[in-house]
């Protein structure tokens, strides 16, 4: 009998015992993980009302709440009239394009200091250029399609461009 | 698994946790791998990185079938959906975080023991209801849905809505919201004087706030996930989001009796085969506006 149960404590002791909970770091992880999914999406929405980045994108899960933003981006020179994208080098184009497509995305973190440097690269008729950036959305107040500008104005230094 | 707010949304699991979990992952390894393909399939850059992240998700969804290397499945797939998320950033849907942070937790239930496996589904529940109470209250911090301005919006701008609310809104008034143009500053009013649509446009909101609250108690799991079921089918209705609406029904069917992830895996396998095979132009179908990817 004593026998017995000796080879029972053995056995005991020999067959792992499933833990009753799991252990703390994958606790703590996945507490991590769904903290940040409880947070993000507010901060998600202070960035959008302060920096106007994209509310579709970035994982704020706010895609289908509102209207996608439409931006239009006009580059002027001094006298106010519209500067023809088709004068401007292959590098030009590019970096307006490129600046069109960053702030679409980013909002205001978007800034037009390479895209400005490089039309006034293009054309050194210019002292002054000013890149108007028009951005759409959906009011809440009227239904209707509002809208605001934001301008950047580049004055070439003696330097060169800028 | 301990107390505190991840054990709200335990409890006794008659199927047992270490099951559900394993069904979830192969759906999920299948979404990842299908998914990756649809990409390479329609990108038209950097389709080596996409390959490679592809073959990563692939090889997960198969070492799903191996009880001894089923630890490694969610592991791989998070690498290669890793990869795509940081090549397409920012322009990474939503439904792709999504998959990231559901593929981050499935990789914490390693070989699946039970008490691990409880802890990610309870962490997958919390997933599923954070995510739709948050899709709520943005419609309600943004508040184009109180009057269904932003309905009104994609009916006049998007055909896919116009055709599905074209039952429920007279012909003039789709007309007329078709007529504005998005475009043009003071465009509109888009807002509709009919009560059922503005019911309908609040209602979504609603139901996006209410519903995780069931979601996550016992008693009412149920009745969240079936609610949830319903709204997913009828937002598809007029936004077709295949991707999205095919990995948070598996998140849902989580809180269902019954192993709905493992019954429904082949009609999911079947979709995305047909997919991927209308893709590559041996069936008819333009997958690429389904929403898959």
């Amino acid at each position: 009998m004593a026998a017995d149960v000796s080879r029972r404590s053995r056995t005991d002791r020999a067959a792992p015992r499933e833990p009753r909970s799991a252990p703390r770091w994958k606790r703590r992880a996945v507490s991590a993980l769904l903290l940040l999914v409880a947070l993000w999406p507010l901060v998600h929405r202070g960035l959008v009302a302060r920096y106007r980045i994209h509310p579709w994108k970035f994982g704020g899960f706010a895609m289908y709440t509102t209207h996608r933003r439409s931006l239009a981006i006009a580059v002027d020179a001094e006298s106010g009239a519209p500067v023809d994208e088709q004068t401007l080098s292959e590098r030009g184009r590019a970096a307006l394009a490129a600046f069109r497509e960053e702030r679409h995305s980013y909002g205001r973190l978007s800034v037009p200091d390479r895209a400005a440097e490089a039309v006034l690269l293009d054309r050194p008729d210019l002292d002054h250029l000013k890149l108007v950036v028009q951005l759409l959305w959906l009011d809440p107040e009227t239904g209707r399609i509002a809208s605001d500008h934001e301008s950047y104005v580049y004055v070439r230094n003696p330097a060169g461009a800028r | 698994m301990s107390g505190g707010p991840l054990a709200w949304a335990g409890g006794p699991e008659p199927l047992g946790a270490e099951t559900r979990v394993r069904s979830f992952r192969r759906f999920l390894l299948l979404y990842a791998a299908a998914r990756s393909w649809l990409w390479v399939a329609f990108s038209l850059h950097d389709r080596e990185l996409l390959v490679l992240a592809a073959a990563l998700a692939s090889a997960g969804f198969a070492l799903c079938w191996r009880r001894d290397l089923e630890a490694w499945a969610a592991p791989l797939g998070l690498l290669g959906v890793g990869l795509q998320t940081v090549w397409r950033f920012p322009h990474g849907a939503n439904h792709l975080y999504l998959e990231l942070l559901a593929l981050a937790l499935v990789a914490l239930a390693g070989r699946g023991a039970r008490p691990d496996a409880a802890l990610v589904l309870s962490g997958l529940r919390w997933l599923a209801a954070l995510v739709l109470f948050h899709t709520g209250l943005q419609k309600l911090l943004y508040g184009n849905y109180f009057h269904g301005d932003f309905l009104a919006y994609m009916v006049g701008t998007q055909e896919r809505f116009a055709n599905a609310f074209g039952w429920v809104l007279p012909a003039t008034e789709i007309a007329r919201l078709e007529g504005y143009d998005a475009m043009r500053t003071g465009a509109g009013p888009y807002r509709v004087a009919f009560a059922p649509f503005v019911l309908a446009s609040n209602g979504v909101w609603l139901a996006e706030l209410g519903l995780p609250v069931l979601l996550i108690a016992r008693r009412t799991r149920v009745w969240g996930a079936l609610g949830g079921i319903a709204l997913m089918a009828s937002i598809q209705v007029a936004a077709l989001e295949l991707g999205f609406a095919f990995l948070f029904l598996n998140l849902l069917f989580l809180s269902l009796p019954g192993d709905w992830n493992r019954r429904l895996l082949p009609a999911f396998a079947l979709v995305f085969l047909y997919a991927l095979g209308a893709a590559a132009g041996w069936l008819p179908g333009r997958p690429e506006r389904w929403q898959l990817m």
